[in-house]
């Protein structure tokens, strides 16, 4: 791919080939407004809302379907310009509703900012609006409003092109068209809220978030999805240290722009039933931070006195914790058995995004040779069992019943509630993902960092530390003060990380692939 | 740097005798008008004589119904967007009735935290929230009175304040404290 130079509003740029002028111009931090292109649709041109003037063309011409050559020289903001897309806008606002204080959308909704920087007319239409359908639902996740549409049809290309499976469409003529389903149709294909995401208006939204929070009041933080091990591209949108959704985030080599719904309604799982306070075996809660640090050097003692240490891992947790976990199950407890696996039934498999296997990192831990099946090192019982994470014993009552029998004292570490387990074993509440920064290598060996959103709750830890602490109640030099000391060890030890945990800069958003031969080099040195 | 000059006190003033005799004139001139002619003197028999309102003043908020009865509030959070004293809490919800599909579950104002500023009136695209009841004073003996519930400011204009409300109803679910580290 060669690069060209541009010139937009007398400016040179220099882009890639292939892009075009809408892409070429937010180089520049030119905003070219569009409604119906969108990146990962590509060109549709049906809003002539991008049209822009082209130095050598008698008309305006779209700049979403325009592609960058040599010498191309345009102009963004010319009155000729301006003028067309105050017409654009008032062509489209002709019969649509002033719903902005019942919108979801209001906030983020490209007919309202561009409104307010290209319209700013007082309207000229003075006879009834035309009435279109009003909540209507359009399938397990959507609910439509057809007055609200600006017939863009990214919603239908979406459906056609990257699902495939074509549940919308637009009908009738003029001002009578508007999108609906096929008759006897639901849009229920298992990446509906995708449409809900790239409508560039309020016409779909989304059940699960209508009406929860005004968009304006939310702040983002950039993450992974936890729903399978794809570690899709979120940003986890939140205030009030409540998630209230999850948004894809464009990662090329990942996701692309997409998300399933799965993925993006298991943001409740950072909110719901969660571990908040340490609960000892007899099921007090030592919620005061005295009989807190107390109850650390009483689970310390445990672990000291154990003769028979047995420690399961989840492939939930962040390569960080993960490393933590296993140092700790070594060093400290010097436990014979260690293994990290999974006994969560497989999810569904499909071309697109959805993997198989329910877990974010499970590609980490075989990276840091921790993989292993867990029902031996349960089966063979012993005197102590430590669980790193919340999801490993939720799926099997049978096995459940014989952890309790084969072990003397259990120690838990969780982020969730653990049904089966409010009496009979040490809870200590930890982080989840979304309270604490760290990294998850995705099926294909990419290692993505991602930030904290919310703050920790309650007494809830992030489980390097909190293990750090239990080192400390020990009298042990264990732990580290810091992510990037723990980050310093974990690529001493593995050395094919470093570039994706060290080097890689908060800018690079696109997570760094694991490079095999790391480990080779290191040991040659 | 401004220098503002002290101005210089002349000799009679630094004697103070002939200022204070010139202080306790003022008094007593008000002593003697007041003695004589007592219509003019400045006093209201509160709270028996309740002191005339502006007709613009900022009073107590309220809520505003369409003439069907329901609530004019759409939970449009406009006005706890503007509100710089943080004191408006609202929960939207969807209105069954098919006609606004949005409609507020609760709206509260902590009219403790309130600065009477109006920005909730000005906000409001609805004419939902206004501040025209006339209470200007507002008395508990319970902190929790002064949280106004969506119940009570639909109410309306002028209603009594209502006594002894329980803090039950109005629990806001806080996380536990965190520990430090």
């Amino acid at each position: 791919m060669g690069s060209v130079t541009i010139e937009i509003d007398g400016r040179q740029v220099t882009v890639e080939e292939g892009l075009n002028v809408i892409q070429a111009a937010q180089f520049l931090d030119i905003q070219i407004p569009h409604f119906c292109y969108h990146e990962g649709l590509g060109v549709d041109g049906n809003c002539r809302m991008c049209l822009v003037e082209v130095e050598g063309m008698p008309k305006l011409q779209p700049a979403c379907n325009l592609f960058v050559k040599e010498g191309l020289k345009v102009r963004t903001r010319t009155p000729q310009v301006m003028e067309h897309r105050r017409l654009v806008l008032e062509c489209l606002f002709l019969n649509h509703p002033i719903d902005c204080s019942i919108c979801d959308q209001s906030g983020e909704c490209y007919l309202q900012d561009y409104y307010l920087d290209h319209g700013n007319y007082r309207s000229r239409y003075d006879l009834p609006k035309r009435l279109k359908r009003k909540r209507v639902d359009a399938g397990p996740h959507v609910i439509l409003d057809a007055e609200r549409c600006v017939l863009c049809a990214r919603c239908v290309r979406f459906c056609d092109n990257i699902t495939k499976t074509g549940e919308l469409r637009i009908v009738n003529r003029g001002d009578r068209s508007e999108i609906t389903l096929f008759p006897g149709k639901k849009l229920d294909n298992p990446y509906s809220l995708n449409t809900v995401q790239i409508c560039p208006v309020g016409a779909l939204t989304s059940k699960d978030f209508r009406f929860s929070w005004r968009v304006w009041f939310l702040k983002s933080a950039h993450s992974i999805c936890t729903g399978c091990s794809r570690g899709c591209n979120i940003i986890i949108d939140h205030a009030d240290n409540h998630a209230y959704r999850y948004q894809a985030r464009c990662n090329p080599q990942v996701n692309g722009y997409w998300l399933c719904d799965d993925g993006r309604l298991s943001y409740k799982m950072i909110n719901d039933h969660r571990l908040h306070v340490l609960t000892e075996p007899s099921g007090n809660s030592r919620d005061t931070f005295p009989r807190f640090e107390e109850a650390l050097s009483g689970i310390g003692r445990q672990i000291e006195g154990a003769s028979s240490v047995t420690a399961l891992m989840s492939p939930d947790l962040s390569n960080e914790d993960l490393y933590a976990a296993s140092r700790f199950a070594k060093e400290i407890a010097g436990s014979q058995r260690m293994a990290a696996g999974s006994l969560k039934p497989d999810g569904v498999e499909d071309e697109l995004l959805r993997k198989a296997d329910a877990h974010p990192n499970t590609s980490g831990c075989k990276t840091l040779n921790l993989w292993g099946d867990l029902k031996p090192a349960i089966d063979a019982g012993g005197d102590l069992l430590l669980v790193f994470g919340s999801d490993l014993l939720q799926y099997d009552n049978a096995l459940l019943k014989k952890i309790r029998s084969s072990f003397k004292s259990i120690i838990i570490f969780a982020s969730h509630e653990m049904k089966g387990f409010e009496t009979g074993a040490w809870l200590i509440p930890i982080a989840c993902h979304a309270e604490m920064d760290g990294s998850f290598t995705n099926f294909e060996g990419r290692v993505q960092k991602f930030d904290a959103a919310i703050r920790r709750r309650g007494d809830t830890l992030p489980l390097w530390r909190i293990l750090g602490k239990i080192g400390r109640a020990m009298q042990r030099e264990w732990g580290w003060s810091d992510l990037a000391g723990l980050r310093r060890d974990l690529t001493d030890e593995f050395p094919q990380w470093k570039e994706a945990l060290i080097e890689a800069t908060p800018s690079n958003k696109t997570g760094v692939p694991l490079k095999m031969t790391g480990t080779k080099e290191a040991g040659e040195e | 740097m401004i220098k503002v000059p002290t101005p210089k006190m002349r000799w009679w003033e630094k004697i103070y005798l002939f200022e204070i005799v010139r202080g306790l004139c003022v008094t007593m001139g008000h002593l003697i008008r007041n003695i004589f002619v007592q219509k003019n003197i400045y006093t209201h028999q509160w709270p028996e004589e309740p002191k005339p309102l502006f007709p613009r003043l900022k009073a107590r908020h309220r809520l505003t119904r369409r003439d069907d009865g329901t609530p004019k509030c759409t939970a449009c959070y406009c006005c706890q967007t503007v509100c710089p004293a943080y004191c408006i809490h609202i929960v939207a919800e969807e209105s069954p009735d098919g006609f606004v599909e949005k409609r507020p579950k609760q709206f509260e104002i902590d009219i403790l935290r309130c600065v009477f500023c109006g920005y909730c009136v000005e906000a409001c695209p609805e004419d939902a929230i206004r501040m025209d009841t006339g209470d200007a004073v507002i008395v508990s003996n319970h902190r929790e009175d002064f949280i106004l519930d969506l119940k009570f400011l639909l109410n309306g204009k002028g209603t009594e304040w209502r006594r002894s409300r329980r803090f039950e109803d109005h629990t806001i679910a806080r996380p536990p404290a965190t520990f430090g580290e």
